[in-house]
């Protein structure tokens, strides 16, 4: 019975160690892998640009202290359409960003193959490419104060907008933003000041995704027919009707990924409950974004 | 005539009798106590190269009660973890993956009614060993009479009560008892079982807490969980018996602080209720009938409540309390029926009518004697009905045996009927006496889907049905392989697998888990494909003073949803490239025996930022840049944790009396005190050096283990 109980007593005395709040706590420090910096680029452009922008910089491991990223000044940075050089692009002091005024603005064509090359001093070169996407159709919209209910049952503007799929036979992409332009005048009728005013929006419709600059991105694989009629809301509840005007992007579907993953991603932050985000990128031999987009300026009657 | 009767767990028993007309025989057999009879088991059961079926594992309960357990509690589910081709989800955890699919793709079925929820406090499983008779995984191959799930049916079968005596068996551990009493209530006829176990861990913690606590203060603290498996068997007579077999189970954690100011308070309550009446009919020598109805039942409620006390002597109250489960009724019906030796004929068909409750939440507050709230949101439950009918024959050609079949299902929901049709065959060739080539090819469809954080798995989980939008998932396995016997005392087999899974289903990127879920579940989920592959390879010694295996499982298990990870493909978090599990039990003599058991795995793949990207940078003046950055691990789980391995060991010293015998079990998990990875999290390095300077050295990631070193010691006890 001895070898028992000094048994047990070993066991017990190894239980109340285990009890010790640090033999608990058990921590190991991870080694990551080395982090290979890589460029990371990042430039949107839409039809009808004649500036264009591309912020050139670089990846760091995250467990660099130091909070500042290389912005290179002497990287090259070219754009080609259809593999025929458009424009270099060159440094801007004061933008930190590289940039270049076209003398005719970006075509719209979808037959345009659109290139970005970037070569940065100590890195490979870098590239990204897109094809401009069609201009959307939009055959009709309608703004109506107070024309709906929100989900919390309070009476809200309403907006409609009927689309129809210029390219049925290919999954297409679009961001829809609204806006009203807004004239102040004084007393006298004169203009006193006038800007635009963006009306953000909200729908119960699970085809539209947020999309970061985007009040709604979404594909048109959810039409009927080729054709969607968007329903949505606007909290903003505009004094009247007037001077509103559609916003309705056709995207790459690189430009649709990134806006949905951007938006997803700052949304998951600082939440421990989100499930993890990997933000899309198309730099190929890099990191970041090349986005091109055409847009339908859709004024409301 | 020598009639030879075995199963799994019992000892084999031969009867002699002259065949000169029909003839039905009642044989009981006795139950493995004794070493000197595992011995014989290994010789007399089928062996795996004589069995038609693939991918299908039974693995006695004795030796699963051998196996090294986390603070001796027997736990069934980690003992089938140590399999080829089943994996753990994480440190301590129950959850099983299987051939690259994930817990709810599991069937697990107690005395044939699904088992929602297997995990009690979150490590031990709900399937208390001594009340449990045999255990049966098949990971592929699956015959028509299974369905429902994708990856694996798990069957547990609870014990009938002795018909002729009274036996019980028990045991004191570190952090739970149990008993289990048999015994028959009319001889020869009817019997029960009952079988009970908590744990006492509050119990424990409760003067501790209490000795901590501030003057005044009162802090109540509950955090327990108990289950009870009871079976009652009834013999009608010699064609006719019937078996009652119920279990529930419940988690508690509840805790509440209050003082003279007030209190607050919170928790959470989770279990099952598991019910099943089988009727067990002979209708002729050849063809017998099983008809079943079962109900069962799984529920979690999370609570929260507050109370301030006013100076006029009223008070200001505040609960929340949120509640979800899945309930089931059905009833089917089994016939087999074995018209000559070369045939063994199943077929039947069954439904189930589910109730979910995705998630309700109510929420209670009173302010003084003025305000009062009550309300309950996302109340609504949803229902479905489940059908299926199966055939399938066992039949023989030679040395070619052929498990052919069908099953097809059919599921209604709201204005939606999906049906499924899903051959199934299985085959073994036997090359000689001892080497078998087998092959098997099955599809199978899922209805209901359990909603689950990769990150973290918690009971909040939550059981939905398929719906308009949200597609069954569908699967196709193929997997062939070798079986060898050799030495009458090892079992050799090599198989490999390939396999696809249609509408898995996923959280979106971003979308939290925890709330908003009782509105909008299917807004924030996503559908995909499964893609797994791999080799298992088993050698067991089921005889002799050292028994064993060693199995080792090679795969691949990749996932691909359009709205993760850019549509690009990506290992699945269980991606475990190698997967390595050792047991052994020796007995040194009748009364001292050893089991160690060592695992080893490749580690998770998580997704884990480890580098940074601007995407926005802007001037603030001549020398200050502000950027916008972008976190990312590059694609999604491209990070791997540490790799795992543990052993855990125990020693037994058995002593038999003339009417009792009992053991005491000493051991420890994770023996050598591996530090093994549970979850990651990013910290800053800093502290104060010898001089007493404070330094920051950075960020840094650090992987958190939970299990060190756990000895236990129990004492059990039969009778």
């Amino acid at each position: 019975m001895y070898k028992y109980f000094a048994l047990l007593l070993i066991a017990s005395s190894l239980y109340l160690q285990s009890c010790d709040e640090d033999f608990f706590s058990q921590v190991v420090e991870v080694e990551l892998p080395e982090h290979q910096s890589l460029p990371a680029i990042f430039s949107e452009m839409q039809a009808g640009d004649s500036f264009l922008s591309v912020l050139v910089s670089n990846s760091k491991s995250i467990l660099e202290a130091d909070t500042a990223y290389q912005l290179p000044e002497d990287a090259v940075v070219n754009l080609y359409q259809n593999d025929a050089l458009l424009t270099t692009l060159n440094f801007d002091t004061d933008t930190k960003q590289y940039t270049a005024m076209l003398p005719t603005p970006l075509s719209g064509q979808t037959s345009n193959a659109f290139r970005l090359e970037v070569s940065v001093p100590g890195f490979e070169t870098v590239e990204a490419i897109q094809q401009m996407p069609q201009q959307p159709r939009i055959t009709n919209a309608v703004y109506e104060l107070e024309g709906t209910i929100d989900t919390e049952g309070y009476r809200v503007d309403e907006i409609t907008v009927d689309i129809e799929d210029t390219t049925p036979n290919q999954v297409n992409y679009y961001g829809i933003n609204v806006y009203q332009h807004i004239i102040e005048l004084d007393n006298n009728g004169d203009t006193l000041y006038q800007y635009i005013n963006q009306l953000y929006l909200d729908s119960n419709d699970p085809l539209l995704s947020y999309g970061d600059k985007y009040s709604f991105i979404f594909s048109d694989e959810g039409f009927t027919d080729g054709k969607y009629q968007l329903r949505a809301f606007s909290s903003y509840r505009a004094e009247s009707d007037e001077n509103i005007e559609v916003h309705l992007h056709q995207l790459t579907r690189d430009a649709f990924l990134y806006y949905r993953s951007k938006d997803q991603y700052y949304n998951a932050l600082d939440n421990p409950f989100a499930e993890p985000v990997t933000v899309h990128t198309n730099i190929a031999g890099g990191y970041g974004i090349f986005s091109l987009s055409n847009v339908l300026v859709y004024p409301l009657e | 005539m020598s009639l030879e009767i075995s199963y799994i767990g019992f000892q084999t028993r031969e009867e002699r009798f002259l065949l000169d007309k029909n003839t039905t025989l009642s044989i009981s057999l006795a139950p493995y106590v004794e070493l000197a009879t595992v011995e014989v088991t290994a010789e007399r059961t089928e062996r795996i190269e004589q069995q038609t079926q693939m991918s299908r594992v039974e693995v006695p309960v004795e030796q699963i009660k051998r196996i090294p357990a986390l603070l001796g509690e027997v736990d069934v589910l980690k003992a089938l973890q140590l399999l080829p081709g089943v994996q753990s989800g994480g440190e301590g955890q129950n959850g099983l993956y299987v051939r690259g699919g994930s817990p709810d793709q599991n069937l697990i079925l107690l005395d044939g009614v699904p088992v929602y929820n297997v995990s009690l406090l979150g490590i031990f499983s709900v399937f208390n060993a001594d009340a449990i008779k045999n255990v049966t995984l098949t990971k592929g191959g699956f015959p028509a009479r299974y369905g429902g799930r994708l990856s694996s049916v798990l069957e547990i079968n609870m014990k009938e009560g002795n018909l002729q005596e009274w036996h019980g068996e028990g045991s004191l551990g570190l952090i739970s008892s149990k008993l289990t009493l048999s015994e028959h209530i009319q001889k020869g006829k009817t019997s029960f079982l009952v079988s009970g176990r908590r744990t006492y861990a509050d119990l424990i913690f409760k003067p501790i807490i209490a000795a901590q606590s501030l003057p005044g203060e009162d802090i109540d603290i509950a955090l327990y969980f108990y289950d009870l498996n009871a079976k009652v068997q009834h013999k009608i007579n010699d064609k006719h018996r019937l078996f009652l077999s119920a279990y529930t189970g419940s988690d508690v954690f509840n805790n509440k602080i209050s003082d003279e100011f007030g209190s607050f308070g919170g928790g959470i309550n989770w279990g099952n209720l598991i019910s099943a009446a089988r009727w067990n009919w002979q209708l002729s020598p050849r063809m017998f009938a099983n008809t079943t109805l079962t109900y069962s039942k799984y529920n979690i409620d999370i609570n929260a409540q507050s109370e301030d006390k006013n100076q006029d002597g009223t008070s200001d109250r505040f609960s929340a309390l949120y509640i979800s489960g899945i309930e089931d009724v059905g009833g089917k019906i089994d016939f087999d029926y074995i018209p000559n030796p070369d045939h063994y004929i199943r077929f039947g068909g069954g439904w189930t009518n589910h109730t979910y409750r995705p998630g309700a939440l109510n929420l209670a507050l009173q302010d003084g004697q003025d305000f009062n709230i009550d309300t309950l949101i996302g109340s609504d439950n949803d229902y479905s009905n489940e059908f299926f009918l199966y055939a399938e024959d066992d039949f023989s050609l030679g040395a070619l045996k052929i498990n052919a079949g069908v099953h097809a299902s059919a599921f209604a929901v709201d204005d939606e009927f999906y049906t499924s049709i899903q051959p199934r065959i299985g085959l073994r060739y036997l090359l000689n006496d001892e080497v078998a080539l087998k092959a098997g090819f099955s599809t199978m469809t899922q209805y209901i889907n359990l909603l689950t954080s990769e990150a973290l798995t918690l009971p909040t989980d939550l059981w939905v049905p398929s719906t308009a939008k949200v597609k069954p998932q569908q699967s196709w396995q193929v997997a062939t392989g070798v079986a060898k016997t050799f030495k009458d005392q090892y079992e050799f087999s090599v198989e490999g697998y390939y396999k696809i899974m249609d509408n898995v289903i996923s959280f979106k990127e971003g979308a939290s888990f925890l709330f908003g879920l009782e509105n909008d579940w299917e807004s924030k989920v996503t559908q995909g494909r499964g893609e797994s592959y791999g080799l298992e390879v088993f050698l067991q010694k089921k005889s002799g003073k050292t028994t064993g295996w060693i199995g080792y499982t090679l795969s691949w298990n990749w996932r691909q949803f359009d709205e993760i990870n850019s549509g690009n493909r990506y290992p699945f978090r269980y991606d475990r490239r190698h997967d390595i599990s050792v047991v052994v039990n020796h007995d040194f003599n009748e009364k001292i025996g050893l089991s160690a058991a060592w695992v080893y795995g490749t580690g998770n793949a998580i997704t884990l930022n480890t580098f940074s990207y601007p995407e926005q940078a802007y001037r603030w003046d001549q020398n200050n840049t502000y950027f916008e950055e972008i976190q990312s691990g590059g694609q999604k789980n491209a990070f791997r944790m540490s790799n795992y391995h543990r052993m855990d060991i125990s020693l037994e010293f058995r002593k038999k009396k003339p009417k009792w015998e009992r053991k005491w079990v000493v051991g420890a998990y994770n023996a050598y005190n591996h530090n093994n990875p549970y979850y990651i999290i990013s910290d800053r390095d800093t502290g104060y050096d010898d001089q007493g300077n404070f330094f920051d050295n950075g960020p840094v990631f650090k992987e958190i283990s939970i299990l060190p070193i756990i000895p236990s010691v129990s004492y059990q006890f039969k009778f």
